[in-house]
């Protein structure tokens, strides 16, 4: 297993009613993507507008790696 | 009049300040069909009565308020009002817009729009009251903050009288100040400066008239369609409960929140500035412009006293483009910038722009009135915008803007981060291509607005590439150009489609709209409308451009890190793309098919 530190922003965790402000890490088969995590965490990819590991936009098929940070952001609206 | 089941009033007020004469002009029924209302409308009256290269803060500027086809009714977040006029800051045509139900009250008074020219003997406040209006001494409300005069002139015109007002800044002639009602703003490109030169102080609206739609039934439904679109939207509820701000976490991840002056695009305290520490730490209650559902509006209680919260444009401006994350330090910098009439964004963009200049030698504090101007620095920040609202020392200069100033300052241009002089928003261009794009080529310069720069963030298409953004950006400039001529707030697009609007718009006028699609061709009208009224005042396709840092200075943080902008190639394909040359100028055929030929030679060919 690899394990990923994942941070869901404000609204997303209110969308999942958690209240886990700080990183939460997940273990993940090795080889899992970015839709692998999103199962594991009970997230419908269409709430996720943008997502980052490491601080970069993954390239599409992207594998996780152990220790990788990601951060996942739901739609929001104002400007 | 033929417009008046149409939900229009029908009439155009022209009022000239010195001598003093008001005259009354019907408002052309294949205009209003054409450019619909607020943004269409106002800028076809600037382009017919405008005298071309006019002196933007001398008599001959016109300034134009207005309401749209929705303004007076039922209609979600309709209590607003348009404003138009040539930009001191741009020199080319300037469109803004404010909650404050303005509008509301001239149309009520029997005008769509009132177009002033002249300048008044003396400072001076406009009384529209029905058919009644008069020029009235300014008296000791010149000098006044924008609430004391707002307050005082709804005392004296009666509660039903709506005001909007000039601050101190817009008298002193600052470049950075805007029109205020309500404690908001139209904000952008020097209005409040425009108004100023007119020695305007103030103008009153209040009228016993209404409005009558087209298609009562018709527009019943529309309206039940329209509240159910924004009731289901979660991304508005959310703003709802938290603010604007509740998109700073999405800028600060996307790695597009401009800090110290757009030198990274994220912020090392941008969590304390998130919107839900907003929402446990600063707010204590929500409020809503007039008729608005959303109430995105916040107000911030401290010491007994109510303060307007800031939304997300001043925490960048006035916060982390300053490098400042004291919460409580951009609530004051907001406050000072309401009662003086500044506009947050270019104000604090400006102040950014010293702390720069600063940083690398351009000055020292003995230029800055003893002022150190640190990155972080909150006390200083609120230095410095307390020079530029009362116009004192260094302020004069700030005040003027960013690019401005850096003509003093040889290679400072190369991080003024403006464009046709006016000051970015909250997005990062080498974060954001598209955003990038709509920041270079929108009429008024940097802007936000007449575009959708949160689209390629929400996962619309990938931030980082250029590819295919000058479609995206065509389709929501034309888009955020309706919306600005049916004179509604730009929150709603987050839950109503064309569709939604299409289904208000049309039993509101009756006017013969097939489908919801033909108002993205009329928007696109509007915009090339804009663009004859910049390219007549001498703007061209070198004005469609950034500075140096987007276009040349590789990215230095977050996930844009390396990144910079290639911007002519999306300026070439936005061009195609809008059937206007090379050039930017809209060819003979593109005004044929957009019958802005008829329009402009004074008929329209059907």
């Amino acid at each position: 297993m690899i394990a990923v530190e994942v941070r869901l922003s404000a609204a997303l965790r209110e969308r999942l009613n958690r209240d886990d402000a700080g990183p939460v890490r997940v273990e993940l088969a090795p080889g899992a993507t970015l839709p692998d995590l999103y199962a594991a965490l009970g997230i419908d990819p269409a709430q996720v507008a943008l997502c980052t590991v490491n601080n970069r936009y993954p390239p599409d098929g992207y594998a996780l790696q152990p220790g990788d940070r990601v951060r996942l952001v739901s739609p929001v609206a104002g400007g | 009049m033929a417009l008046a089941n149409r939900s229009y009033a029908g009439q155009v007020l022209f009022v000239h300040l010195d001598p003093f004469e008001a005259r009354v002009e019907p408002l052309r029924e294949d205009v209003a069909e054409l450019l619909l209302g607020g943004r269409g409308i106002a800028t076809w009256l600037w382009y017919h009565h405008q005298p071309p290269g006019a002196d933007p803060l001398g008599p001959d500027n016109r300034l134009i308020f207005g309401s749209g086809p929705l303004t007076g009714t039922p209609a979600p977040t309709s209590g607003r009002f348009a404003l138009v006029t040539k930009s001191p800051v741009s020199g080319g045509i300037l469109d803004s817009y404010s909650g404050g139900p303005f509008g509301q009250a001239l149309k009520f008074a029997g005008y769509d729009f009132v177009v002033i020219s002249g300048i008044a003997a003396q400072p001076s406040i406009l009384v529209i009251r029905d058919e009644a209006i008069s020029l009235e001494p300014a008296g000791d409300y010149w000098g006044r903050s924008t609430s004391h005069t707002e307050r005082g002139l709804k005392a004296t015109y009666g509660a039903h009288a709506e005001v909007v007002s000039i601050g101190p800044a817009g008298e002193w002639g600052s470049w950075l100040s805007g029109v205020v009602s309500r404690e908001r703003i139209a904000a952008r490109g020097g209005s409040g400066a425009v108004m100023g030169s007119k020695r305007l102080k103030a103008v009153v609206a209040a009228g016993t008239g209404g409005v009558q739609v087209h298609d009562p039934d018709g527009f019943a439904e529309g309206l039940r369609l329209a509240l159910r679109a924004l009731r289901m939207s979660s991304p508005i509820d959310r703003m709802g409960k938290h603010g604007t701000t509740n998109i700073l976490e999405l800028i600060d991840v996307a790695g597009a929140l401009p800090t110290r002056n757009f030198q990274q695009g994220q912020f090392e305290d941008a969590e304390k500035l998130y919107g839900e520490r907003w929402r446990a730490e600063v707010w204590s209650q929500d409020v809503a412009c007039w008729g608005c559902p959303i109430h995105c509006s916040k107000i911030a209680k401290r010491d007994g006293y109510m303060l307007d919260g800031p939304d997300y444009e001043t925490i960048y401006s006035l916060g982390t483009t300053c490098g400042i994350g004291d919460k409580w330090a951009i609530v004051e910098a907001n406050h000072i910038c309401d009662e003086y009439g500044l506009d947050t964004i270019s104000a604090g963009n400006v102040i950014g722009f010293v702390m720069e200049l600063y940083q690398r030698g351009y000055v020292t504090a003995a230029d800055l009135d003893g002022i150190v101007p640190e990155w972080g620095d909150a006390a200083a920040m609120l230095a410095l915008l307390g020079k530029i609202a009362r116009g004192e020392g260094i302020g004069r200069l700030m005040g003027l803007g960013a690019r401005e100033m850096s003509r003093h300052y040889p290679g400072s241009e190369a991080f003024a981060m403006q464009v046709k002089g006016l000051e970015m928003p909250a997005y990062h261009p080498n974060a954001a291509k598209g955003t990038a794009l709509a920041y270079a080529v929108s009429e008024r310069g940097a802007c936000h607005l007449h575009g959708a720069p949160l689209v390629e963030l929400l996962g619309g298409a990938n931030p980082l590439t250029e590819d295919g953004k000058p479609e995206i950006f065509r389709i929501h400039q034309s888009e955020a150009a309706v919306i600005d001529s049916a004179v509604l707030c730009f929150f709603t697009s987050y839950g109503m489609t064309l569709k939604e609007l299409w289904q208000l718009l049309v039993p509101a006028t009756g006017w013969d709209y097939p489908e919801p699609r033909a108002l993205e061709h009329l928007g696109q009208r509007i915009s090339t409308l804009a663009r004859l009224c910049n390219n007549r005042e001498g703007l061209t396709r070198a004005d469609d451009t950034l500075p140096k840092r987007a276009l040349a200075e590789p990215m230095a943080d977050g996930p844009a890190q390396g990144h910079v902008v290639r911007l002519e190639p999306m300026i070439d394909e936005y061009y195609r793309l809008m059937g206007w040359d090379a050039n930017g100028e809209p060819t003979a055929d593109c005004l044929h098919s957009y019958q802005l030929d008829g329009l402009l030679n004074g008929h329209v060919v059907r």
